[in-house]
């Protein structure tokens, strides 16, 4: 299995019919590009850095073409990500890989808040601060409840070209389990945060992130599960 | 503490342990004193206190400087420190040091039996 999360951006101006349009259409996007899951997230207020909606595809086996093309291949979305009166995407900034760590202890979690932050760890880290970190951050979960179900994993550049070196993944049950509770532990600042501090002499972590939270029905880090 | 939430809080301390060139000390510690620390008050940094280890300036040998400072809210002040570029300060006084590093503490009370 091969999950691919994109991080779309919206031309300046895309509103109204045009974007009822293109939600409709990327509702039947996994069926379009011959992927087994897809779900598209319209970002909440407080997103920063990652555009205007998550959209996340699961496919058995790595598609063809990047991001780009996969879309451009596809006659049911093509138009909305072209230069014609239907595009609203100037943008797509995709990741794929496959499935890495991850715990699903509440996989029939519903009306929830998913949380994607895209990172990069910089050239040059030290494998063992990079391992270090790694685990650090994946200890999150044990020291924030909010956090339903996650994942984590190192993206692969020879499946889709990326600046981003990792993606964390998050399923909160509130946006208040992210927007509350993730920020005021002090394991996330206390120990998490020093990865990402520019002040740290510990950093290995770009200060470019793309941080995204969106709106969803039921469980997308469980797809991989229910596969 | 502050920002009472599941247990979280944001308040706490930050021990800073620098390393100072042999011969720097002086002009490490005056460097803090005019160019970080205003910045870091405006941050909402409080400096508890600063120590020298050992308890003397050495000749030709380092010194570690510990600066312990409180802070009310960590996100805040984080934000401030981007905006400010107080990563910067510690890029431009480097060539005074040899290593430093950053622990975030928070207060552990003990009671005497």
């Amino acid at each position: 299995m091969i999950r691919q999360v994109a991080m779309l951006h919206l031309r300046e101006g895309a509103d109204g019919e045009a974007l009822e349009a293109f939600e409709a259409a990327m509702a039947g996007a996994h069926e379009a590009l011959g992927a087994r899951r897809s779900h598209l997230g319209r970002h909440i207020e407080g997103s920063v850095g990652g555009g205007d909606y998550t959209w996340d595809l699961l496919f058995d086996e790595a598609p063809e073409g990047d991001a780009a093309a996969l879309v451009a291949a596809a006659p049911a979305l093509a138009p909305y990500f072209g230069d014609g009166p239907q595009g609203v995407v100037a943008q797509i900034d995709a990741v794929r890989f496959e499935p890495q760590y991850g715990e699903l202890p509440e996989p029939g979690i519903r009306d929830f808040v998913k949380r994607t932050l895209f990172l990069r760890v910089e050239d040059g880290a030290e494998a063992e601060a990079l391992a270090r970190f790694e685990r650090e951050l994946m200890g999150m979960p044990r020291y924030i409840a909010s956090i339903r179900n996650w994942a984590c994993g190192r993206t692969d550049p020879a499946l889709q070209a990326t600046q981003w070196t990792h993606v964390w993944e998050q399923e909160y049950q509130s946006v208040e389990g992210l927007t509350v509770d993730y920020m005021v532990s002090p394991y996330h600042w206390g120990v998490v945060d020093g990865w990402f501090d520019m002040e740290r002499p510990q950093r290995i972590v770009s200060p470019l992130l793309a941080h995204v939270y969106c709106p969803a029905a039921s469980s997308i880090l469980g797809w991989t599960e229910e596969a | 503490m502050s920002s009472d939430a599941g247990g979280g809080i944001t308040s706490g301390y930050i021990l800073d342990r620098v390393t100072v060139q042999p011969g720097r000390l002086g002009e490490y510690r005056e460097r803090v004193a005019r160019e970080y620390l205003p910045q870091a008050l405006e941050r909402g940094m409080t400096l508890v206190g600063s120590w020298i280890e050992p308890p003397l300036e050495l000749q030709d040998e380092s010194n570690d400087l510990y600066l312990l400072w409180s802070f009310p809210e960590f996100w805040s002040m984080r934000r401030q420190s981007r905006e400010q570029g107080a990563a910067a300060w510690w890029e431009d006084s480097a060539d005074l040091t040899v290593s430093r590093e950053r622990l975030f503490l928070a207060a552990a009370e003990l009671e005497a039996p």
